[in-house]
């Protein structure tokens, strides 16, 4: 009993880190028409940035989570200038290229991230004595996490830079004669989302007390994408329920020991890649959503 | 550096051929361009095993590529909508039609079909044995095999694309379906031959590939890389655009990543190669030889 509690804890951790990445998704495709595979960039900048301030300045989880935050927003920052001018299938290819790119860094930066090896004895998160040893006590913490991340993409998603952003999604050239200068209102909101994705990666190398350059695999990057076109790019909630799927189908998987652990990955990529195209086939919208985003992005070009 | 530059073109080139064929028909790039790739290789690997090393494995392996490229048609075909029969409002049943959605739903497809590869075939680098040690045993040997191979189907099919009555019919469908329609051609066909040609040549590539350091299930995806930014380079991938300079950019792909590799290390070539694809989209998005193809 005891174990299957632990299994349902684990499984509901990832599943707030997994939610807290993607709930940027629906702010950049759903209100910016931005549908971006950059995401595991910020997810790997992220928890390469809070592993490094955690093992060497020995900072706990607020510290190496807003490292986290600024290090992903910086990324985005630099890569925005040149993403913010490419749209439609270009902006998808060029937000893939950040991810090899990354990927490309950490595997070759061996005396900041020691290449493939990894960094490995990252803390667990802990504040005080409100979350240490208990994985229950690190679930709420994630949680939180999560809840803050929603309010910050919902607060964003609300004001005046989500309606500067759906102007930029119904047409560029709608939006330039309305005086919109769509480059920095896209870089921007590439920049307030990245950080929040950080923040996830940064919370995946606490939870795992560990980060290889894996973590800039495309698979990644698909996999969150994946999450939200099945929930809806358009709804919040989307992410919710799309990474409840995603988390929960190969967790079950693995409770039926239906593959070795080895295999297991190879199941959850078939799974993740048909998935994509299942979504796309039955129901572009997603679960949740309303927006069709791949006729959406066709007629933006 | 040479015979790297030989056999980077080789394989590029035929990669590029592929990628343009499936551009033309599909719109977008097909990320699952990587399986079909690589999946041929393995197959040979494992038909040369079975047929114990007598010189049957060639035509068994040309009847794989064609296996593959042929299942890859119709595997296209249940999922995405060729974009002349979208233009002409011929879809039988439900599919994906847009371009993003097709370039989505290929990535999908390439994710799950790299992962299905390593399951089946293990993640280690495969090499097919050509049985002829001279010339394995020789980079430039190799080098000029891959170019020369590359060279001769680039003419063939440079030539059967611009100078045939096919490749008229062919390229009038893929520009302009309605326009073709109303001439009676039909999309059917044409787009059928396009996507198993384009198929067989990037099977081709991967065995050719094969044979000097091996193919890897994600493997293809590097390749297709250099093949787009080869067609985006050449503005091959534009309507009417100039088919002859794939050749051109394979060869300028070829040789920035060769240089590229010999100064960085390979470790450095995937990046290097999407870096000169960002690069063409961020400055001249319509590629180096629009000009020339508007022309």
């Amino acid at each position: 009993m005891m174990a299957s509690w632990g299994f349902a804890l684990n499984l509901a951790t990832q599943w707030c880190i997994y939610a807290l990445a993607v709930v940027p998704v629906t702010l950049l495709a759903g209100q910016g028409g931005m549908l971006t595979l950059a995401q595991g960039a910020f997810y790997g900048a992220g928890a390469y940035a809070a592993a490094l301030v955690a093992l060497h300045q020995g900072w706990g989880i607020l510290g190496s989570g807003l490292v986290a935050f600024l290090v992903a927003s910086l990324l985005a920052v630099v890569s925005g200038a040149l993403l913010g001018r490419l749209k439609g299938d270009a902006f998808i290819l060029a937000s893939l290229a950040l991810v090899v790119g990354c990927s490309a860094l950490a595997n070759n930066w061996m005396s900041l991230t020691r290449g493939p090896r990894g960094l490995a004895g990252i803390p667990k998160p802990s504040i005080g004595e409100c979350c240490g040893e208990s994985s229950r006590h690190e679930f709420f913490f994630y949680l939180v996490a999560l809840l803050v991340g929603l309010l910050w993409v919902y607060v964003i998603a609300s004001g005046r830079i989500g309606l500067r952003l759906r102007a930029t999604r119904e047409g560029t050239t709608f939006a330039k004669t309305l005086g919109e200068r769509v480059v920095l209102v896209r870089s921007l909101a590439l920049v307030l989302a990245a950080g929040v994705t950080g923040v996830a990666g940064a919370l995946h190398a606490h939870y795992l007390q560990y980060v290889d350059p894996s973590v800039f695999d495309t698979d990644f990057s698909l996999m969150f994408l994946a999450i939200a076109l099945v929930g809806g790019v358009d709804r919040v909630k989307g992410a919710l329920v799309g990474a409840s799927i995603f988390v929960a189908l190969p967790g079950g998987l693995r409770l039926l020991e239906f593959a070795s652990p080895s295999e297991q990955k190879d199941l959850n990529q078939i799974l993740f890649g048909l998935a994509v195209l299942g979504i796309l086939l039955v129901r572009p919208q997603g679960i949740c959503g309303s927006l069709d985003i791949t006729s959406t992005l066709a007629t933006d070009e | 550096m040479l015979a790297s530059v030989l056999f980077n073109f080789g394989v590029t080139v035929l990669v590029a051929l592929g990628v343009l064929l499936w551009y033309r028909v599909y719109g977008t790039l097909l990320f699952h361009a990587g399986i079909v790739f690589v999946l041929p290789a393995y197959l040979v690997e494992v038909a040369k095993d079975g047929l114990g090393g007598t010189w049957l494995w060639v035509p068994a392996a040309l009847a794989l590529i064609c296996f593959v490229a042929f299942a890859a048609y119709v595997l296209n075909s249940i999922f995405f909508a060729e974009g002349p029969l979208v233009a002409r409002g011929y879809l039988p049943w439900r599919r994906i039609d847009t371009k993003t959605g097709i370039l989505l739903g290929s990535l999908g497809l390439n994710t799950a079909g790299v992962a299905a590869v390593r399951w089946a075939f293990a993640s280690s680098p495969r090499r097919v044995e050509l049985g002829i040690p001279s010339l394995e045993e020789s980079a430039v040997g190799l080098g000029l095999v891959s170019a020369g191979a590359g060279l001769l189907l680039y003419l063939a099919v440079a030539y059967l694309l611009q100078r045939s009555d096919a490749g008229l019919v062919l390229r009038a469908v893929t520009t302009n379906a309605e326009a073709a329609g109303a001439f009676g051609l039909r999309g059917v066909v044409p787009t059928a031959v396009a996507v198993c040609a384009g198929g067989a040549l990037l099977g081709l590539a991967g065995v050719i590939l094969a044979t000097d350091s091996g193919v890897t299930p994600a493997g293809g995806f590097r390749w297709l890389l250099a093949g787009a930014s080869a067609m985006i380079l050449s503005s091959a991938n534009l309507e009417g655009g100039l088919f002859p300079g794939i050749g051109l950019g394979s060869a300028c792909v070829a040789l920035l990543v060769a240089a590229g590799t010999w100064i960085f290390g390979s470790i450095w070539a995937d990046a290097l190669l999407f870096f000169i694809l960002v690069g063409v989209l961020l400055v001249k998005p319509e590629g180096l030889l629009a000009q020339a193809s508007r022309r």
